[in-house]
């Protein structure tokens, strides 16, 4: 018996030198950590966040003090971080209808029909998609002073609208293009009107293509800073509260609770909206929907 | 027999040659119509036909021939450019589609994924704002005849390929419409599911009683199914008639070759009697053929028309039958039947059927053979001003 | 009877169909046009402007442009914002695409749950995750203190904050996500027994990577170019919080001339020049990457 038969391992069918084992399990384990490595860069920060909102000490570094809520309850009496956090909420829940609307329209006229403005069409949807935000903001508040028109939460939702529905554009047209024509010409021949046809065959289908766009588009408005900051007025929005508090003050822990909470808000909301989704993929057998929600 | 005619048998077709209708008022009446894409393509070149109130009617036709574009010119998702279309009585061109009493089976079903078998079903009578009940009830008498009646709340998803294309028949059968019209329906089956369905579907239309339009490239098909077939070839209709009629007497040289298997030998009419024509091949044999196309003459081309099966292979020289040379090249056993490809003298390819148990032993591939054709088996097509004789090989889809 | 039908025309007019066309895209086309089109010719408008203490002047031709390109604070700032963008845009790649292939390839059961994680990373609040950073990072922050509580540095590392490796560091865990995601499409769309046929043919881990790995990942790659590298370069957040004076950016510039100085006709001009810098890079990316081959690829593979 020379030593490399006894060696050998059976794994499943193929006999695997212990080499090949150990490489592998040696790569499994690298992938691991690399992973783990991952996950600590992209949550770590956080999750350091939420342990200092219930630090009791105004410092905001080691060593830990004791355990407190305090800072929780400081949101209560801060009339500017609620007032932030209402507009937030308002701006996202005007923006996000808006732009499914504008960004359906815009998607069905662009993939489904062919005609000679349909690439300059295209074209203009797009671009909002190329231009940094920064300039967009920029150029927001310079149009809105030429025209004298008063910086506020109005100006804030304009220009998000128009810098975020070409994705729900983008998000709808490669849902529509994969559309299976067959089915309502197959509606039409059972009796559908042009009307019938879109709320009982196409509405349903590209429901989920619909709904991963709102969710998007309501976090990315709460979310917005850049815009927000250069058309904003008086009133500010969450994330601009958050700004200029860091900027102004040195050591808020009111932030970090403040933080800690919307973030678990974040977190609940989408974790429910991919569990909507899963559903929703099983009833109408759409396999593309995660992917289309992550592109 | 050969399975075509015992299954022509056992579905009980009639023998009359060429039936205009079974009834006064035909369920569809195609007149003059032609289809243009754009200035080039003709998809459809003037053609015209009856379909019959209880008729299985069927397009047969190669892709491209413009057969799937006729369908849907019936159901109304095309418009034709010039022509006629009449549906049970009414002018058909200026109804659009949901309007029309036609429905439509698809080729991939086209069943809605996110409604059961019973939404499904029930979309078109819903559309009609029939009451509840009636509703129900309709939907409940489909599934019966198509022999579905506990699928009614599973998702299209959850049914095999046979049991969709079921649902989609019922689907369309739950409207009563005038006329169903079926885009290749039976494509995407395996075959016993294809034979099984081909019974199922030629029952259905029996029992309920409405014209069926049936488009399919599959000859076997449409013979064993149709009252009545139009080959179709490249826009225009090339035959049209009983299935007998399509078989045995093929009017051009196109539904001879795509129809079954055939040998299709050119020559020249010699002679011209009143048992029928003598046709004198380019190796020099005479045959000949009691049945003939319109438009042979003697003294011009003609192309006979041979089935495998009807040729016997003669080891020796026979006196008292026509036959023909060959050299015998290859075998291929079919199960009851064995397939031969020979060669003329001249090179032509000749393919003949010899039951299992009467094959030749292996000396007969090396000397010269002879096969012959009674008379009564030989039919003779004038052939085409551009010497446009293809060959059996060339024109017949795989057997 | 025959002749007189063969003239009739097809009854669909091509009206019809116009009318829906226009229907469906008129709105958002004028939204885009009054507001997005609006706002930039009113920027390049501006640029052309004087705009000095006593408000608004008049046409002023290029001296804007001239001021800008003359001013050396300028060519400062872009270069600190090139290096910065450049440096981080290669971290993130590094990372990115080891963890694209090990996500598309390598986890076969978790892999829907670790990219959704993915994801949620990127939804929360930039604001958040850049203060949680700037916890991290400062002189008492939790890296510093754990570093010099491990004995491995004597005093804390001051450059860790307010500092152009604060933001490269920042900027990359911000946009890691983003850059991983085409990265992952790309791969996904690969057939996986490539790999292992080249490691059955004896290619190592290296070569694997560059002869098969990073070509099949190249559209991938383009596309996360595309996302990330512009607003990298546009940055201003991040900067502002934890880039101090020498993280300053040319985002944080044009701020400064826009809100702090009013000197709206500089902004604007410096504003344009790096819009007409965006849609180049955009468009060279695009081009190189092949873009619209991969958008054709998968969704015809459906």
């Amino acid at each position: 018996m020379t030593a490399e038969a006894v060696d050998l391992e059976l794994v499943a069918d193929r006999r695997v030198p212990a080499s090949t084992r150990r490489r592998e399990i040696a790569g499994t384990v690298a992938r691991a950590a690399f992973l783990l490595f991952i996950g600590a860069v992209l949550y770590g920060p956080l999750l350091i966040l939420v342990v200092f909102s219930f630090n009791d000490s105004i410092i905001i570094a080691l060593p830990l003090e004791g355990f407190t809520t305090k800072w929780y309850q400081q949101i209560f009496s801060d009339p500017l971080v609620i007032e932030a956090l209402k507009n937030s909420i308002i701006i996202a829940l005007v923006v996000t209808p808006v732009c499914i609307v504008l960004g359906t329209l815009a998607a069905v006229g662009i993939s489904r029909f062919r005609y000679i403005l349909r690439a300059p069409v295209a074209g203009l949807v797009g671009a909002p998609l190329v231009v940094p935000w920064l300039l967009i903001g920029v150029g927001g508040l310079l149009f809105f002073s030429r025209l004298h028109v008063p910086l506020s939460l109005n100006t804030i939702g304009v220009m998000q609208v128009v810098s975020i529905f070409p994705l729900v554009t983008a998000i709808v047209a490669a849902r529509l293009v994969r559309f299976d024509t067959s089915l309502e010409e197959a509606a039409r021949d059972l009796g559908a009107t042009q009307w019938e046809v879109l709320r009982y065959i196409v509405l349903p289908l590209i429901a989920p293509a619909l709904a991963a766009s709102a969710i998007f588009a309501f976090s990315w408005s709460f979310n917005n800073f850049t815009i927000s900051y250069f058309t904003a007025g008086f009133q500010s929005t969450f994330p601009i509260w958050v700004f200029s508090t860091l900027n102004h003050a040195k050591n808020v822990p009111i932030v970090n609770a403040i933080s800690t909470l919307v973030a678990a808000v974040q977190v609940v909301i989408l974790y429910a909206a991919w569990r909507l989704s899963r559903h929703w993929q099983a009833r109408t057998g759409d396999e593309t929907l995660t992917p289309e929600m992550v592109i | 027999m050969t399975g075509m005619e015992e299954a022509q048998v056992r579905v009980g077709q009639t023998q009359d040659s060429d039936p205009i209708a079974r009834d006064d008022t035909p369920a569809i009446l195609v007149d003059r119509v032609t289809k243009r894409f754009g200035e080039e393509t003709v998809a459809v070149n003037d053609i015209s036909f009856t379909v019959g109130k209880s008729e299985f009617f069927s397009l047969l036709g190669p892709s491209g021939c413009g057969k799937t574009t006729t369908l849907r010119m019936l159901a109304g998702f095309e418009t034709p450019t010039a022509g006629r279309i009449v549906i049970d009585g009414q002018d058909a061109v200026t109804l659009p589609v949901h309007k029309r009493n036609t429905n439509l089976v698809f080729q991939n079903y086209a069943l809605f994924p996110h409604m059961t078998i019973q939404q499904n079903v029930a979309f078109g009578p819903e559309r009609k704002r029939l009451p509840r009940k009636e509703v129900q009830a309709r939907v409940a008498e489909v599934l019966e005849a198509v022999r579905l009646p506990d699928y009614a709340s599973r998702y299209p998803r959850e049914l095999s390929g046979g049991q969709q294309q079921r649902v989609a028949l019922a689907r369309a059968l739950a409207n009563r419409p005038a006329v169903l019209l079926l885009d290749e329906p039976l494509g995407a089956l395996d075959l016993k599911l294809r034979e099984n369905m081909q019974f199922e579907l030629k029952r259905i239309q029996r029992e309920v009683g409405i014209s069926f339009v049936y488009v399919t490239h599959d000859q076997g098909e449409a013979l064993t199914m149709s009252d009545r077939i139009a080959v179709m070839n490249k826009g225009k209709i090339e035959h049209l008639g009983a299935p007998e009629e399509v078989y045995l007497r093929p009017k051009s040289l196109f539904t001879a070759g795509f129809i079954g298997q055939a040998n299709l030998l050119p020559g020249t009419i010699e002679t011209q009697e009143s048992s029928g024509l003598g046709v004198r091949l380019s190796d020099g044999s005479l045959l000949r053929a009691e049945t003939s196309a319109e438009g042979c003459e003697v003294g011009e081309k003609a192309t006979l028309m041979i089935r495998p099966e009807h040729l016997r292979l003669e080891l020796e020289l026979p006196g008292d039958v026509p036959s023909i040379p060959v050299r015998l090249k290859d075998e291929t056993f079919q199960g009851s039947w064995a397939r031969y490809a020979a060669e003329t003298r001249e090179g032509a390819r000749i393919v003949l059927l010899v039951p299992s148990d009467a094959r030749p032993d292996a000396g007969a591939f090396d000397r010269e053979v002879w096969v012959s054709c009674s008379a009564e088996h030989a039919y003779a097509l004038p052939g085409d001003e551009d010497g446009d004789v293809a060959t059996a090989e060339e024109l017949s889809p795989s057997a | 009877m025959h002749e007189v039908l063969d003239e009739e025309p097809t009854v669909r007019p091509r009206s019809h169909q116009r009318g829906r066309i226009i229907a469906y895209v008129t709105s958002p086309v004028v939204v885009l046009l009054v507001f997005f089109l609006g706002p930039m010719a009113v920027l390049g408008y501006m640029s052309f402007l004087k705009f000095g203490i006593a408000g608004v002047g008049g046409y002023t031709g290029f001296d804007n442009y001239h001021e800008v390109l003359t001013d050396p604070t300028f060519w400062e700032v872009l270069w600190t914002t090139f290096t910065i963008a450049t440096v981080a845009m290669i971290v993130m790649l590094v990372f990115a695409l080891p963890l694209a292939s090990v996500l598309a390839f390598k986890v076969k059961r978790y892999e829907l749950q670790l990219l959704l994680l993915l994801v949620l990373a990127d939804q929360l609040n930039p604001l958040i995750r850049v203060y949680a950073w700037r916890i991290l990072l400062g002189k008492n922050g939790i890296i510093n203190t754990t570093l010099e509580f491990l004995g491995l540095i004597n005093q804390p590392i001051a450059s860790l904050l307010f500092s152009k490796t604060a933001v490269v560091i920042v900027t990359s865990a911000e946009y890691l996500a983003i850059a991983t995601i085409p990265i992952y499409a790309a791969l996904k769309a690969v057939d996986p027994s490539m790999l292992e046929a080249a490691n059955d043919l004896g290619a190592g881990t290296f070569t694997r990577y560059r002869k098969i790995l990073i070509p099949l990942a190249a559209p991938g790659i383009f596309v996360a170019l595309i996302l990330v590298y512009i607003p990298l370069f546009t940055e201003f957040l991040t900067p502002a919080l934890v880039g101090g004076t020498s993280g300053f950016m040319i985002g944080n510039y044009i701020e400064q001339q826009i809100l702090k100085t009013g000197n709206w006709g500089v902004g604007s001009a410096m504003s344009f020049l790096l819009l007409i810098f965006s849609v180049v890079f955009v468009g060279i990316m695009y081009r190189l990457g092949r873009i619209g081959r991969l958008q054709t690829a998968t969704t015809s593979s459906q």
